[in-house]
């Protein structure tokens, strides 16, 4: 994202302030959630807020924010970036890791709603499907060896039991 | 006295391993070990993560060992892809590559493989000899530590490891910082309830089973998934177990750099967060500055593969001493090892050799023993492990990533912990991809409850002027002096360099 002046131009490289983002909103979470406590709890959490606030700030705007100077030739209208901005969105939208990160809380939600074995079968199928493989074979194949196993472990060996969601009391 | 309390727990170590499920388990996680070693990608911090969950449900022991052989034998995983393919299955065996695959190239893989395959046995054996005999003396000095102690060695470990980035070390620190908040959420040690949010599953604090998921397993996965393969392809190559059997025994024509390589794996290896890595490359070049024949160290070179391979191994041992003795990680799979003991009820530390002595000579022998195993296994099998480099990631990333959702459920019967865990691992993958070192995060969130704990005990004891106690006891006072030293290197670094590079010049002329 670039924002233009007259002699200088101020762009922020989003992903070097997606850390220090994160960072500044945890410790203003914590901080307001902390505020009202006894010193002794907060003995060493304090000055690490303190810490982390300041090397946030500074993050931030050392390696987020670059002030350039506009070269005198270029004219001096205001930049709108925002079809670079769409543009971006769908290169991500496109990008496997992003799809991964989309599609697996939303098996999360279902695994609760119907069981870990019928959601985790689908969740294997889709995420393979979605990274790239194409094979029917492996489809049949890798997602029921791998739930036995995972049953076998858990439920059989350590006697631990999985979610069943809907299917809680069929085996 | 000293003697033979330490020969009675050696015993007490011995007999525990002697039982069907303790050899299962060394099998198990050597077996583990070497297909996730010879996976470039895939490490042992990853492996660990993913298995910590099933090792929750183990005896402590079992679960230690079970995790311990993994640590130890992705090392051997790692050799082989590196002389056979070029491409080091784990940072650790970088060094390797650099006369391995030459070797390879000559048409002396099975050579290679046995130089490389003997040397990480000696330096592991060596290594967990030292670990054995030291343990005992290191823990007795540690035992000294008061609560002021224990509270600056928590804070080196986290700020060693925050500066391992060097000069991004703000990145370090700010990752360190976070993971040192996630650690003090939960019920503090004065009983409040600190930073829960009003969930009732932060009462305990953030979990370290999904948070290592996460930001091992998880985070690697997704960087994974941008990848259509693990590595681009390997091709096979048929080795000679003759051969490599030949080479194995023909390591010991290298005494001195076996044990100069030895020496520098277990020191670096015990320096928090320093790691295998680290020590294999100083064994390297300090290998090729005292040979008699530097020039052929990257062509091809045994004593290359020999000061490697010995020294990445030994490391192992020096870095489980540091964990298990002092309670500070010496990389970030004995992080995870860490953890594992923790969930047990555990607290590593010098207590830990007093009152469970079983369990820590226990491990030490398993160790030594897996070292055997690994041998076998390694120059029988592993090789052929390496075609596992073509299992494509569109396969493995779902695969594995059921097991993190699985893993992380089971801790707490709870879905929470597994949107904590991939929460965790969404922070990783952009820790990762922005140059963030997540290890930081981890060791904060381990040593965090330790700190702040101790940090109150260090209050309780000298009253408000308790900062005072930092600077008047000795031991305190040289912490804060090796932390000083650590905060400053990355800048002193870009003084002094001028001036190592005079001296080293000036040596030179000399000669």
């Amino acid at each position: 994202m670039k924002f233009r002046g007259r002699k200088y131009r101020i762009s922020l490289s989003s992903g070097e302030i997606i850390i220090p983002l994160i960072a500044l909103l945890f410790v203003l979470s914590y901080y307001f959630e902390v505020i009202n406590l006894s010193p002794k709890t907060l003995l060493l959490v304090k000055p690490t807020l303190y810490l982390c606030f300041i090397l946030s700030l500074f993050i931030f705007f050392k390696d987020g924010i670059k002030v350039s100077k506009i070269p005198k030739s270029a004219p001096p209208t205001l930049e709108h970036n925002l079809p670079g901005l769409a543009k971006k969105i769908g290169i991500l939208l496109r990008n496997k890791t992003t799809r991964v990160i989309l599609i697996t809380p939303i098996a999360f939600l279902a695994i609760e709603k119907l069981g870990f074995i019928p959601i985790a079968f689908l969740y294997i199928i889709f995420t393979m499907y979605l990274l790239g493989q194409r094979k029917v074979l492996i489809f049949i194949f890798i997602p029921p060896v791998i739930l036995l196993a995972i049953y076998f472990v858990f439920q059989v060996y350590l006697h631990v039991p999985l979610p069943m969601g809907i299917l809680k009391g069929v085996w | 006295m000293f003697g033979s309390e330490m020969f009675q727990q050696w015993a007490v170590g011995f007999n525990a391993i002697l039982s069907f499920d303790i050899l299962f388990y060394i099998l198990l996680g050597t077996f583990l070990g070497i297909v996730v070693g010879a996976i470039p990608g895939l490490t042992s911090g990853m492996a660990t993560a993913i298995l910590l969950p099933v090792a929750f449900f183990m005896a402590p022991l079992n679960a230690l060992v079970f995790l311990g052989a993994i640590y130890v034998s992705c090392m051997y995983g790692a050799l082989l892809t590196a002389i056979l393919l070029n491409t080091p299955g784990a940072p650790e065996a970088s060094a390797t590559t650099l006369d391995g695959y030459p070797m390879t190239k000559q048409g002396k893989a099975s050579e290679a493989l046995g130089y490389g395959i003997g040397a990480s046995a000696t330096g592991g054996l060596i290594s967990y000899m030292v670990f054995l005999v030291a343990m005992y003396p290191v823990a007795k000095f540690a035992l000294k530590f008061g609560p002021s102690e224990l509270f600056l060695v928590a804070m080196f470990g986290i700020i060693v490891v925050a500066s391992l980035k060097g000069e991004a070390f703000h990145k370090g620190l700010l990752a360190a910082a976070l993971g040192l908040l996630l650690g003090t959420i939960g019920i503090a040690a004065t009983g409040e309830w600190r930073a829960t949010f009003g969930n009732i599953y932060l009462a305990e604090g953030v979990q370290i089973i999904p948070s290592l998921i996460g930001l091992f397993a998880v985070a690697e996965l997704l960087y994974l998934a941008e990848r259509k393969f693990v590595m681009p392809s390997g091709k096979g190559e048929k080795q000679s177990f003759g051969r490599i059997l030949a080479k194995m025994r023909g390591i010991f024509r290298y005494p001195g750099t076996i044990a100069r390589a030895a020496i520098v794996g277990i020191t670096i290896g015990a320096i928090p967060a320093a790691g295998g890595t680290v020590a294999a490359l100083v064994s390297y070049s300090e290998a090729k500055r005292s040979s008699k024949h530097p020039e052929k160290f990257g062509t091809g070179c045994p004593e290359g593969i020999i000061a490697a391979e010995t020294a990445n191994n030994a490391s192992t041992g020096g870095a489980l001493m540091t964990t298990l003795a002092i309670g500070i990680p010496g990389s970030s799979t004995t992080a995870i090892i860490l953890g594992a003991l923790m969930m047990h009820g555990l607290c590593p530390g010098p207590r830990l050799l007093v009152e469970q002595g079983e369990i820590v000579y226990g491990l030490i022998m398993a160790l030594i023993f897996s070292q055997g195993l690994m041998v076998l296994m390694a120059a029988f099998v592993g090789h052929r492990f390496t075609g596992l480099l073509r299992v494509p990631t569109h396969i493995l990333v779902p695969v594995i990533l059921v097991f993190c959702m699985v893993g992380s459920f089971v801790i707490r019967n709870s879905m929470f912990v597994a949107y904590l865990m991939f929460a965790f691992g969404i922070l990783g993958w952009i820790m990762r991809k922005y140059d963030y070192p997540p290890i930081a995060v981890v060791m904060g969130i381990v040593l965090g409850p330790i700190a702040d704990e101790m940090l109150l005990l260090t209050h309780m004891r000298f009253g408000d002027a308790y900062y005072l106690a930092f600077f008047t006891r000795p031991i305190s006072l040289a912490l804060v002096i090796l932390t000083i030293i650590v905060v400053l290197r990355p800048y002193l670094g870009k003084y002094l360099s001028p001036l190592g590079k005079y001296l080293h010049h000036k040596r030179e002329s000399k000669h």
